[in-house]
C-alpha cells in the first residue's frame, strides 16, 4: 500500500456527554476513495469538521502527508490542499457561478493582496474556473447567479468549489443529499471521474453510490469505527448488517 | 463630474462663499463615508466608530498647526518635534496615525461579528472621545483653533475655492483607486468574506488578515478626511469623534447606497444639504430626515445611488425597446 496522505490518530471529540468521535484512527491512501458511513448521529460530519479544522479535537492528532496539521486553522489546511464540501450547501449565493469558482481558483493562485488588477477580467482566474465548470457539468452556467441554480446544479457547484482549489484531499459531506435519482446518478458519475486523481473521503447515505464508488469503507457508530474494509467485506460483515445496513433494509 | 469642477464659480455668483464651503464639507464627509463603505458595504461589517479616525486625522493636523503657529514644539522629549503647517507632512501624518489606530483596534474588533463589532468599534471611539475631552493641553472639550490653514506648495490655502478643488481631486482619486481595489483580487476576498465567511475560510483565505487591511485602509481614508476637515473648519474638537458623528457617517453610507463607493458621497451630499436647508425651516429637521432615511433604506435597493441607477437604466432599456 502507498504511504498514507491523510491519517488520524486516536481522534476524540465529545459534545457534553455525547461522544461524537472516539479514538478514531483513519487512513486515507493517495488516489483512494474512502467512504465513511453510519446511521444518523454517528459523528460523520464531526469527523469532517475535525479534519477540516472547524472544530478542535479533545485529543488525538491529524496528519496530512506526514505533517501534523492538528493546530493549523481552517484556511491553513485548505491552503495545504485539504478541500471540503458542505452537507448544507455553502456558496456565495449572490455571485455568479463563474465568480464563485474564480474566487476558489484565486485561493490557490498566490497571495490575494493584489489591489489594482481587475479580477473579473483576469484570465488566470477565469480559465481554470471555466475548466472546472465544464468538468462538473456546469458548462454555460457561468453568468447565472448561484442562488437561482437548481438544487442539483448547486450540489454540483458545491463539489466544484472544493475541486477548484486543486486539493490533494477532497472531503465530501453528503454531496448527493436531497437529489433525485437522476441528479444522484449524474453526480455519482462526476465523482467517479475524480477517482484515482485525488484522495477522497466521502460521507454519503446513498448506499448504491457508496458501494459502487468506494475503494474502502469505514462504518461509524456513535463515534466509533466498528468496521473498515472493502465494500465486499463491509457488505458481509454481520455486525454492520445488524447495526446499520440491516436497520436500513428493515426500514425499507 | 464637470458640474463638480464648475461648482465654485457658479456657487460664488449664487450665494457667495458659503455654498463653496458647504460643498467642500460634503466632499470631505463623502471621502470618509466612501472609505467606511469599504468596511460596511463590501466587508459586511457595520462599524459605529468611524468618527474616531476622522478625529485622529483632525487632531494630527490641529496639533501640528497650532504648535507651528505658536512656534512651540509638538514634543520636546525624548526628541524634539516642531510643529508644521506643511500639508505634505500633516495630511500623510493624519492618515498614518488613523491607520495605526485602525490597526491596533482592528486586531481586537475584527475578532467579533455583527452586533458585537458595532459595540466594540463604538467603545473604542468613545474611549478616544473622552481621552481628548480630558486632555487639557489640547483644549479639552473646547478643542484647538487653527490659526492658519496648512500650506500646499504653489497654492493659496486661505481660499475656500482652492480647498474645494484640493478635496475634489483627493476624493476623485480615492473613488478611482477604491473602485480598482473593490474589483481586484483583494476586493474579491473582502466580498467573499461578506457573502459567506465559512466558505471563504474553507477555500483557504485567511479572511481575518484581509479584513484587517481593509479596515486600516478605511481608517486611513477617514484620517485624511479628518485632516482636510480641520483645515476646512479651522477648528478641531472632541465632538468630531462623538458617536453621533460616527452614526452620521454611517447614515451617509446607508442613505447613498452601500457597496457602491459613489453612493456614500451622494449620501453625504443628501444628508448635509438636508441638514442645512431643513434647518432653515425648522430646528426639528430630523423629524423629516428620519422618514426619508427609512423610505430610502426600505424601498431603495442600494440607497439613493441605486434609485438613480434604477431610473437611468430603465430609460436606457426603454430606448432600446423603441428602436
Amino acid at each position: 500500500m502507498n504511504e498514507a496522505i491523510l491519517t488520524t490518530h486516536n481522534l476524540c471529540k465529545r459534545f457534553g456527554a455525547v461522544p461524537a468521535c472516539s479514538h478514531l484512527s483513519l487512513t486515507l491512501t493517495p488516489g483512494e476513495l474512502h467512504a465513511l458511513i453510519g446511521p444518523n448521529g454517528a459523528g460523520k460530519t464531526t469527523v469532517l469538521n475535525l479534519l477540516s479544522g472547524f472544530i478542535t479535537p479533545d485529543s488525538g492528532s491529524i496528519f496530512l502527508a506526514g505533517r501534523d496539521i492538528s493546530a493549523i486553522p481552517v484556511h491553513g489546511r485548505a491552503a495545504l490542499g485539504l478541500a471540503r464540501s458542505f452537507q448544507l450547501i455553502s456558496l456565495f449565493d449572490r455571485l455568479s457561478v463563474e465568480e464563485n469558482l474564480a474566487i476558489a481558483v484565486q485561493a490557490r493562485s498566490g497571495t490575494s493582496f493584489r489591489f489594482l488588477g481587475d479580477a473579473a477580467a483576469d484570465r488566470r482566474l477565469r480559465e481554470p474556473a471555466r475548466r472546472v465548470m465544464a468538468r462538473m457539468g456546469l458548462k454555460g452556467c457561468g453568468r447565472v447567479i448561484t442562488g437561482s441554480l437548481s438544487h442539483g446544479q448547486r450540489r454540483q457547484l458545491e463539489v466544484a468549489m472544493a475541486l477548484a482549489i486543486k486539493p490533494r484531499v477532497l472531503l465530501l459531506d453528503e454531496p448527493m443529499a436531497g437529489l433525485g435519482a437522476g441528479g444522484s446518478q449524474r453526480l455519482q458519475e462526476l465523482i467517479s471521474t475524480l477517482k484515482g486523481r485525488l484522495s477522497i473521503l466521502l460521507i454519503e447515505h446513498d448506499m448504491t453510490a457508496v458501494f459502487s464508488l468506494a475503494d474502502r469503507i469505514t462504518v461509524l457508530v456513535r463515534g466509533e469505527a466498528i468496521a473498515a474494509g472493502t465494500p465486499d467485506e463491509i457488505r458481509r460483515n454481520p455486525e454492520v448488517q445488524r447495526v446499520y445496513l440491516g436497520e436500513e433494509a428493515a426500514a425499507c | 463630474m464637470a458640474l463638480l469642477f464648475l461648482l465654485p464659480p457658479v456657487a460664488t455668483r449664487l450665494g457667495g462663499d458659503y455654498l463653496v464651503s458647504l460643498a467642500g464639507r460634503i466632499l470631505i464627509y463623502g471621502l470618509a463615508a466612501a472609505g467606511l463603505d469599504l468596511i460596511v458595504g463590501y466587508g459586511g461589517m457595520v462599524s459605529l466608530g468611524h468618527a474616531a479616525f476622522v478625529g485622529i486625522g483632525a487632531y494630527a493636523v490641529g496639533i501640528f498647526s497650532y504648535a507651528a503657529a505658536e512656534s512651540t514644539t509638538v514634543l520636546s522629549w525624548p526628541l524634539t518635534i516642531p510643529g508644521t503647517e506643511n500639508a505634505l507632512f500633516t495630511l500623510p501624518l493624519a492618515m498614518g496615525l488613523a491607520a495605526l489606530f485602525g490597526l491596533v483596534t482592528g486586531i481586537i474588533c475584527l475578532r467579533t461579528r455583527g452586533m458585537y463589532f458595532i459595540m466594540i468599534t463604538l467603545a473604542f471611539a468613545q474611549m478616544l472621545f473622552y481621552f481628548f475631552v480630558s486632555l487639557e493641553i489640547f483644549g479639552g472639550s473646547d478643542g484647538i483653533v487653527l490659526i492658519n490653514r496648512n500650506r500646499l506648495p504653489g497654492i493659496d490655502q486661505e481660499s475656500d475655492t482652492t480647498l474645494y478643488y484640493v478635496c475634489l481631486v483627493i476624493l476623485l482619486l480615492f473613488l478611482f483607486l477604491g473602485g480598482r481595489v473593490v474589483r481586484s483580487r483583494f476586493g474579491r476576498v473582502i466580498i467573499a468574506g461578506r457573502e459567506n465567511e465559512i466558505r471563504a475560510q474553507a477555500l483557504g483565505f485567511a479572511i481575518h488578515r484581509y479584513r484587517l487591511v481593509c479596515y486600516v485602509i478605511a481608517a486611513a481614508t477617514a484620517g485624511l478626511s479628518g485632516g482636510l476637515l480641520a483645515n476646512h473648519t479651522g477648528y478641531v474638537s472632541p465632538d468630531l469623534m462623538h458617536w453621533s458623528r460616527s452614526g452620521e457617517i454611517l447614515v451617509m453610507v446607508l442613505l447613498g447606497g452601500m457597496g457602491t463607493l459613489v453612493g456614500p458621497v451622494i449620501g453625504a451630499a443628501a444628508l448635509l444639504l438636508m441638514e442645512e436647508f431643513l434647518a432653515m425651516f425648522t430646528e426639528h429637521w430630523m423629524v423629516i430626515l428620519g422618514p426619508v432615511l427609512l423610505a430610502v433604506v426600505l424601498f431603495g435597493n442600494q440607497g439613493l445611488y441605486g434609485l438613480w441607477k434604477g431610473i437611468t437604466e430603465k430609460d436606457e432599456r426603454g430606448d432600446t425597446d423603441d428602436t
